[in-house]
C-alpha cells in the first residue's frame, strides 16, 4: 500500500479544470503530473477515486525513484487521449500483435532500467506498459540458449545436477 | 565474533573433512565404498552451492519481478517460438522442421524460479506440436491442465502417425485450434485417416485448418465456437454441416487434379443448394474459394434461381477459378463497398476463353465499374491458356499467338509482353492496368498491392511516374524479374523537395524484389542504391518495414538493411 500524505491545496494546484496530482518518488522528488495523463494507470485511478470520496486531495508516494518515474509519465503522456485495447477491462485479452514503433523507442533502455520500468508499471496497474516491457525482454532473450539467458537476465544456474540433468526435466521441470 | 572470510571457511572446512575421510583403501572394495563416500560428499557441496546460488539469485533484479510478469515473458517468449500462439496467424509455420523440444522451452531451463513459475502457467504449455512427438504430446497436455489446446499436426515430420491421429481424436473436446498439414500428396491416406476421426463434438474449437477432404458429418455436427475454417487440397467441402454457418471465415483452396477423386457421400453438390449455403453464412468476413467447384462440377440447365449472397460484414473475398463458375458466382453476390476483392479467372481451353468477358459483366453488374466509390477491386490475375493478353485494347479477338508475334507493347508505353513464355501465361495484370484497359473507372488511388512481373526493360523512373503517381495508398509491391528494378529504385527516391506529396508510393511499406542472378546488373550500385533509397524514405517518415529481395551478395549492404528494415530476408540465400 503507498503511504498517503495529506498536502494543502497551495501544493496541488488544479482544482478547476485541469486538475494535477502531486507524485512523491522513493528519492523525494515533488512530481506535479495532469490528472488527465495518469489516468491510463488504474492504481492512480482508483487513489484519485477515494481523494473524490474524501473530498481531500493528497500526495502519492510511489516507491520507486523519480528517474523511473519520468519514465512512466513520459509513456503516459505519449498516449494521452489514447485507447490502447491492453488497457481496456473489459476487453479481451489481446492476442499476438506487433510491438508499437514508438514503444520499442521508449524502452531502448538498459536491463535494468527495463525491469525497473516494468515493475513500476506493475505497480502502477498500467497494462499496455506492462506488456510492453514484457514482450522487449522476450525479445532480449529470443533464439539465445540457456546459458546466454542466464547471462542477459542477471540469474545463476541454481538447478541441482539431478534436475538440471535428468530426463524428467526436459520439458516438465 | 569477527566472520570469518570465505576462502579461509570453505578451506577450513574442507580441510578437516577430507582428513576425516583420509584413510587407506587397499583392495576394491573398500575404494568402491571410499568412492562412495567421496560422491556423497561432492553432492553435498554441489547442493550447498545451489543455495549459495540461489541466495544469487535473489538479489538478481529479475527475481523481484511478480509471477505474473515473469509468466507473460515466457508467454510473449513462445509466442515468438510459435507465432500464432495467441490467435488465428495467416504466416504459420508449417514448413518449420520441429525439434525434440520446443525452443522456448530453454527459457524454462534458466533457474528454479522460472521453471516453477512455467509449470504454473497452464497458457504455456496448451501449445501442442505433435510431431515433437506422443510423449512430449502427453506432457505438455498434463502440464496444460484445463487450459483448451491449440493442436498442430504436421504430418510431413510426425514420426508415428497412428499416435498422432489418435491424440487428435482423443483431445478434440478440448481442443481451441486445430491445424493438420501436409505437403501436398504425401501422406494422403493419413490425411484422411486423421480427418475420418474429426467426427467427434467439438465444443471449445475456434479454429480448424485441414488437408484434404473431410467428413460431411465432420465434428458430429457440434462446434458451436467454430469461426475460422480452412481445408487445403480438398475436392470436396462439407457444406451440409451446419458448423460452417457461424463461420466469419471460410477459406477453401480445392484441389484441380483428380489424382485422389473423393466422392461426396452427399452426392454431387447443386448450385443452388451451395449458394443456399453460403447466403446463410451471415457472419462471413473473410471468404476465400480457390478451385471449390469440383471437376464434374454440373453445368444445369435452366435458369437458376437467383439467390443473392449479400454477407454484410464481408471483407475479404477471393475467388479463383474457371471463368464459368467465377462468373456464375458473382452474379449471386453482392459485395459490401468497404471489402477487398481478389478475383483469379483461368480458362481450360479455347471456348472457355470466350467467357473472359462475361466476368467482367458480371463485375459490372456488382456495381464494380458503376462508381468511383465500390469495392477495391486490389488483384486482378488473368491466367490465359496458351495466348497473349494485350490489355491495350481489351477484345477476345485480339489475342496474339506468342509463337508469331514476339514483343507486343501495351498503351502504357512500359509494358513489355515477352514471348517466351509457352505455358499458360500468368499476368499480374493489376487493377489500375485492367481498368486503363478496359474500363478506365479504377484510380489509381484505390491500389493497395502491386506485382510487377513483366518483361519491361523499357521503364525508365519516370514511366513509374506517370503510370502509377496516384498510387499513394499502395502498401505492398512485388518487382519480379525483368522489371527492371534499378528504375524502380530511382523512382521510389524521394525527390529533392522532400515533400511526402511528391514522393511515389508514400504509404509502401513491404517492397519484395525477385531477380534473377542471371540478368546482368550491378549488384554492388544496386545495393548501395537500395539503402540510399531506404534511408531516404525512412527519414522522410514513409520506411519500408518489410522487404524480401532474392539476390543481394554484399554483406556490407546485407548489415545496413537488417538494420533499417524491421523485417529483412533474402529470399535466396544460396545466391
Amino acid at each position: 500500500m503507498p503511504t498517503i500524505v495529506s498536502v494543502d491545496d497551495s501544493t496541488v494546484p488544479g482544482e478547476g479544470s485541469s486538475r494535477l496530482l502531486l507524485l512523491v518518488s522513493s528519492d523525494n522528488k515533488h512530481i506535479v503530473v495532469e490528472e488527465d495523463i495518469m489516468s491510463r494507470s488504474r492504481f492512480i485511478s482508483k487513489q484519485v477515486e477515494g481523494f473524490e470520496a474524501t473530498s481531500q486531495r493528497h500526495a502519492i508516494l510511489l516507491p520507486f525513484s523519480s528517474f523511473v518515474l519520468n519514465k512512466v509519465i513520459e509513456y503516459c503522456s505519449h498516449y494521452r487521449g489514447y485507447y490502447l485495447l491492453e488497457d481496456d477491462p473489459d476487453a479481451a485479452p489481446p492476442g499476438r500483435s506487433p510491438v508499437r514503433e514508438w514503444d520499442q523507442e521508449f524502452l531502448d533502455v538498459d536491463r535494468n532500467m527495463l525491469l525497473r520500468i516494468i515493475k513500476a508499471a506493475h505497480y502502477l496497474e498500467i497494462k499496455s506498459l506492462v506488456g510492453s516491457c514484457a514482450r522487449a525482454i522476450a525479445d532480449m532473450i529470443r533464439g539465445k540458449t540457456t546459458e546466454e539467458m542466464r547471462e542477459i537476465l542477471g540469474v545463476e544456474n541454481d538447478f541441482t545436477p539431478e534436475e538440471e540433468h535428468s530426463p524428467s526435466s526436459k520439458c516438465t521441470g | 565474533m569477527p566472520i570469518a572470510s570465505a576462502s579461509e571457511f570453505w578451506s577450513t572446512v574442507t580441510r578437516d573433512r577430507l582428513a576425516a575421510l583420509r584413510g587407506a583403501a587397499f583392495n576394491a572394495r573398500a575404494i568402491a565404498s571410499k568412492r562412495r563416500l567421496l560422491d556423497a560428499e561432492v553432492s553435498a557441496v554441489e547442493l550447498s552451492l545451489c543455495a549459495l546460488k540461489a541466495e544469487i539469485n535473489h538479489l538478481s533484479p529479475v527475481s523481484h519481478l511478480p509471477p505474473e510478469i515473469i509468466s507473460r515473458i515466457l508467454l510473449f517468449h513462445a509466442a515468438n517460438d510459435h507465432p500464432d500462439i495467441n490467435g488465428p496467424d495467416e504466416q504459420s509455420s508449417h514448413d518449420r522442421r520441429p525439434c525434440n523440444d520446443p525452443g522456448w522451452v530453454k527459457a524454462t531451463y534458466v533457474c528454479r524460479r522460472w521453471r516453477q513459475i512455467a509449470l504454473d502457467c497452464p497458457g504455456l504449455w496448451n501449445h501442442v506440436i505433435l510431431a515433437c512427438g506422443a510423449t512430449l504430446a502427453t506432457t505438455m497436455t498434463a502440464h496444460a491442465k484445463a487450459a483448451p489446446l491449440v493442436v498442430t499436426l504436421n504430418l510431413d515430420w510426425a514420426s508415428d502417425r497412428r499416435v498422432m491421429r489418435d491424440f487428435v481424436a482423443a483431445h478434440m473436446h478440448r481442443t481451441k485450434r486445430l491445424t493438420v498439414f501436409s505437403t501436398r500428396d504425401r501422406f494422403y491416406e493419413d490425411s484422411l485417416s486423421v480427418n475420418a476421426h474429426l467426427n467427434r463434438p467439438a465444443p471449445l474449437l475456434e479454429s480448424a485448418d485441414l488437408v484434404w477432404d473431410c467428413p460431411d458429418d465432420i465434428f458430429d455436427h457440434h462446434a458451436p465456437r467454430l469461426r475460422y475454417f480452412t481445408l487445403r487440397y480438398c475436392q470436396s467441402v462439407p457444406w451440409t454441416s451446419p458448423c460452417l454457418l457461424q463461420l466469419v471465415s471460410l477459406k477453401v483452396y480445392g484441389e484441380v487434379s483428380t489424382h485422389h477423386p473423393v466422392p461426396s457421400s452427399s452426392g454431387p453438390l447443386r448450385f443452388a443448394e451451395l449458394t443456399a449455403v453460403l447466403q446463410a453464412m451471415s457472419a462471413l468476413e473473410v471468404l476465400v474459394l480457390h478451385n471449390t467447384f469440383p471437376f464434374d462440377f454440373p453445368d444445369e440447365a435452366g435458369p437458376t434461381p437467383k439467390l443473392i449472397i449479400a454477407p454484410p460484414l464481408l471483407r475479404v473475398f477471393e475467388l479463383s477459378d474457371r471463368c464459368k463458375h467465377v462468373t456464375r458466382l458473382l452474379w449471386h453476390m453482392h459485395i459490401p463497398p468497404t471489402a477487398s476483392v481478389a478475383l483469379h479467372c483461368y480458362s481450360r481451353d479455347a471456348v472457355e476463353d470466350n467467357l473472359i468477358p462475361s466476368v467482367l459483366t458480371a463485375l459490372e453488374q456488382t456495381g464494380f465499374f458503376a462508381s468511383l466509390v465500390g469495392p477495391q477491386l486490389t488483384h486482378v490475375h488473368y491466367y490465359v491458356s496458351w495466348r497473349m493478353f494485350d490489355l491495350r485494347a481489351w477484345k477476345p479477338a485480339d489475342y496474339m499467338d506468342p509463337d508469331t508475334t514476339h514483343n507486343k507493347e501495351d498503351a502504357t508505353g512500359g509494358l513489355t509482353f515477352s514471348a517466351e513464355y509457352s505455358r499458360p501465361v500468368e499476368l499480374y495484370a493489376d487493377a489500375l492496368l485492367l481498368a486503363k484497359a478496359i474500363h478506365q473507372c479504377i484510380p489509381a488511388v484505390y491500389l493497395r498491392h502491386l506485382c510487377v512481373d513483366i518483361n519491361s526493360q523499357s521503364f525508365v523512373p519516370q514511366t513509374w511516374h506517370d503510370m502509377l503517381g496516384d498510387a499513394c495508398e499502395l502498401r505492398s509491391m512485388r518487382v519480379a524479374q525483368g522489371s527492371a528494378p534499378a528504375s524502380l529504385l530511382s523512382a521510389l527516391e524521394p525527390s529533392v523537395s522532400g515533400r511526402l506529396g511528391d514522393m511515389l508510393f508514400p504509404r509502401l511499406s513491404s517492397l519484395e524484389i525477385v531477380y534473377s542472378d542471371s540478368e546482368a546488373f550491378d549488384r554492388q550500385s544496386f545495393g548501395k542504391k537500395l539503402v540510399t533509397v531506404l534511408k531516404s524514405r525512412k527519414k522522410r517518415g514513409a520506411a519500408i518495414r518489410e522487404l524480401r529481395i532474392s539476390v543481394f551478395a554484399e554483406k556490407k549492404h546485407v548489415k545496413q538493411l537488417r538494420k533499417l528494415v524491421p523485417q529483412f530476408e533474402v529470399l535466396d540465400q544460396s545466391c
